[in-house]
């Protein structure tokens, strides 16, 4: 009995030592954590934090991160980096990357530790309103700026007003003109089905473009939202099938478009035009669809090789960063690539203007941005979003790649070359 | 007096008040003596401590395995949006509503639910947390989809979230520790151990189970609450994801099952080595898995349970005495 009572008394000593050593080992990180830009410490980088979808269903968004910045941040960093006044040197960038895993808590709290353990300067965020509006709320509630790329405006401004995030991104009714752009180039019977997942962006293009399309003239079928990861699209295709809508749309998650046009073709129903966002954005996404399924189909195009725009960085053009992605990564270019070099353009060029690291200064600095970057001119306006111009594009089997991309229409910019194919139905439609 | 005060027992239990007000002391001064970032870390092992508490509870001492618990971190969290948002209510009000929409909604579930036996409950819960996700994801009224920014919780800096986590993290233990002491805690253990013979010696086995299903419920859904304060943005998907009770599984078999003090360990455990991991992009999760994988086939009884069979390791015990 007493022998057991010492042993519960070691026992106890031990968790004692374990927990004051835990405590204490994290408690050392406190002063190099906490040395604030007022006390002019050496610093040895601007950090820039950067919460990417890396792993999960929307990792065609955040592949080629970090290589598209670390590229960027290079050429930056090849001149000494950026003069801050308060410590009258150049500064040299660094990227912190970490992976959101899709997942908007994770998003969130991996933003939280760049704010709070890295001390990053500056957070970029970008893809999907399930790794932008997170990361705002973490912005926000901490006061760091913020560069937000690449996920539709009217989503990530349901969570403002904004003091801290400067967004970059389509609006929906955009992206909606754009697909009724491309139904108008083909002789349809009118008729849309809607094919919208439940999540954030799903929801809102949803209840948008129903209005929007009956006023240009077509009816639309929606059998409702339905969540992500469904495995079984029968009954919406059943009812699709027996409207006998000509043209499909929506916005989907890659994975789950995939299944849902699969099922499709297996139980005959292949309309004529099928536009969807988000899904078959990438060429891998749509090499992911199998048996070719991905011939036909219609998405939105908010950057491409083809963009005749210049980057403010490297004075390269669209082509120019699409080639060097091939020669470095021997991957095709992606939409994606433009978007996150332009947002670390905006971040030099708030830092260069504002050459200081306070906070207050530099979101300032973000707010007055007006420059033309390899997307395009950015300049925010009072709600601090840049809304950013949309075409239209057709995928198609191709000569180089596996997968290429037709851009079939260009009204909201007619800057960007429309290509020589124009559209054409879905193979196996009737 | 001081013969008693010499005495053994006596010195066992002095060290025993020490180390917990050493303990207890050390966490209530966090603030004043470490950075925001180790306070954020520690808020987040508070609550995940609270989850794993109540998970074991259920499976640990009831053997009510749930797959389900995010139910109540999914009505907690959206409690404390649709309060501070859409009605613009304190933020109090928005963690007690999600504490007893909790109970109400397990209530409900618990008449079909508890019909279910073993594995069938398992996956009955997690069923319910299911539909619920879809439910939230075309309801209008909490945005479907959309989802909410809970502006509010901006206000509040991350030491006025740790207290709140604190006082969770602590209640939870002391509300497991004095249950278990109970009535109720000897009958739980004795229908965790063979219901048939607690019910033949009296137990009442849908009583004591629904009690102790309201009461994690109730728990799960205030430190869902508190999360979603930390997390500032709830959606249906992320809110009612298994992933929640996958971190309550994790944490109470990594510290050991049956246990009080294994939840402890194991919030530890999982939230440091999550923190850690957010260097490795795209590796955290089979890194974690495999710590998982590794302490079942090393210490099936998790580090506490492990230490208690080999040391008689011991710090809340249950026992009568």
């Amino acid at each position: 009995m007493g022998k057991s009572k010492t042993k519960k008394a070691i026992s106890l000593l031990i968790v004692l030592v374990l927990v004051l050593g835990m405590v204490a080992l994290v408690g050392c990180s406190k002063p190099a954590a906490t040395t604030a830009p007022e006390q002019k410490e050496e610093k040895e980088f601007i950090l820039i934090g950067r919460v990417n979808p890396t792993t999960g269903p929307l990792a065609g968004f955040g592949a080629g991160t970090p290589t598209v910045e670390e590229m960027a941040i290079e050429k930056i960093n090849a001149d000494g980096g950026i003069y801050i006044k308060e410590y009258d040197k150049k500064i040299p960038l660094k990227l912190i990357a970490v992976d959101s895993e899709s997942n908007p808590t994770k998003a969130s709290e991996a933003a939280t530790k760049l704010v709070l353990q890295d001390k990053v300067d500056l957070l970029i965020t970008a893809h999907t309103p399930d790794t932008t509006v997170p990361v705002s709320a973490v912005a926000e509630r901490y006061q760091i700026p913020t560069i937000s790329v690449d996920s539709p405006v009217d989503v990530w401004l349901t969570g403002g007003p904004y003091t801290w995030v400067f967004h970059t991104g389509f609006v929906v009714e955009s992206l909606n003109s754009v697909f009724m752009d491309m139904w108008d180039l083909v002789d349809t019977n009118k008729k849309v089905g809607f094919l919208f997942g439940s999540d954030p962006d799903g929801a809102y293009i949803s209840e948008v473009i129903k209005p929007m399309a009956e006023k240009r003239g077509y009816t639309c079928i929606d059998p409702g939202r339905f969540p992500q990861g469904t495995k079984d699209y029968t009954t919406i295709i059943n009812q699709l099938k027996n409207e006998g809508v000509d043209i499909v749309t929506g916005n989907m998650i890659t994975p789950d478009f995939a299944t849902a046009w699969q099922q499709m073709h297996q139980q005959g129903f292949v309309p004529k035009v099928m536009t969807m966002g988000k899904a078959p954005l990438f060429p891998t996404d749509v090499d992911s669809f199998g048996n070719d399924l991905g011939e036909g189909v219609t998405t939105e195009v908010w950057w491409s090789e083809n963009h005749p725009y210049k980057s403010s960085l490297t004075g390269h053009g669209a082509l120019e960063l699409a080639k060097w992605w091939t020669d470095t990564t021997q991957k095709q270019p992606s939409a994606v690539l433009g978007y996150k070099h332009a947002a670390i353009e905006i971040a030099v060029d708030a830092l260069n203007r504002a050459q200081t690291l306070d906070k207050d200064q530099l979101r300032e600095a973000i707010k007055a941005t007006d420059l033309d970057t390899i997307i395009g001119h950015i300049q925010y306006n009072d709600e601090n979003y840049c809304e950013a111009m949309l075409v239209g594009g057709q995928w198609t089997k191709g000569e180089t790649w596996p997968w290429e991309m037709n851009i079939i229409s260009n009204k909201q910019a007619p800057e960007v070359p429309l290509s020589q194919d124009s559209m054409f139905f879905v193979p196996g439609s009737k | 007096m001081i013969q008693l005060l010499a005495s053994k027992p006596f010195k066992i239990l002095n060290i025993k008040i020490i180390v917990l007000i050493l303990i207890i002391s050390i966490f209530l001064t966090l603030p004043l003596w470490s950075s925001e970032y180790i306070i954020s870390v520690f808020v987040l092992i508070f609550l995940y401590m609270s989850l794993g508490q109540m998970w074991n509870l259920l499976a640990g001492y009831t053997g009510l395995v749930s797959l389900g618990q995010q139910i109540f971190i999914g009505l907690g969290g959206y409690s404390l949006a649709v309060i501070t948002v859409l009605y613009q209510l304190p933020i109090a009000l928005g963690i007690i509503v999600g504490g007893v929409i909790s109970i109400l909604f397990a209530l409900i579930i618990s008449q079909p639910i508890f019909k279910m036996r073993g594995d069938y409950f398992t996956i009955g819960t997690w069923i319910v947390a299911e539909c619920l996700a879809v439910f939230f994801s075309v309801w209008t009224y909490v945005r479907g989809g959309l989802g909410f920014n809970i502006i509010a919780a901006y206000k509040l800096s991350t030491t006025d979230i740790y207290y709140m986590a604190v006082a969770m993290g602590l209640g939870s233990i002391a509300l497991v520790y004095f249950l278990l002491r109970t009535k109720i805690g000897l009958a739980l253990m004795a229908m965790r151990d063979n219901e048939s013979a607690a019910e033949t010696l009296g137990v009442e086995l849908y009583k004591t189970k629904l009690k102790v299903f309201l009461i994690a419920a109730f728990v799960t859904g205030l430190t869902g609450g508190l999360l979603y304060l930390s997390i500032a943005y709830i959606q249906p998907r992320a809110s009612f994801s298994i992933t929640w009770t996958v971190a309550m599984v994790f944490i109470v078999i990594i510290g050991g099952i049956g246990t009080i003090e294994g939840p402890i360990l194991g919030a530890f455990f999982f939230i440091l080595i999550k923190q850690y991991l957010y260097n490795y992009p795209g590796i955290s999760m089979i890194i974690l898995g495999t710590v998982a994988i590794l302490t079942i086939l090393i210490a099936p009884k998790g580090i506490v349970g492990t230490l208690q069979e080999r040391y008689g390791f011991e710090i809340l015990s249950i026992r009568r005495r």
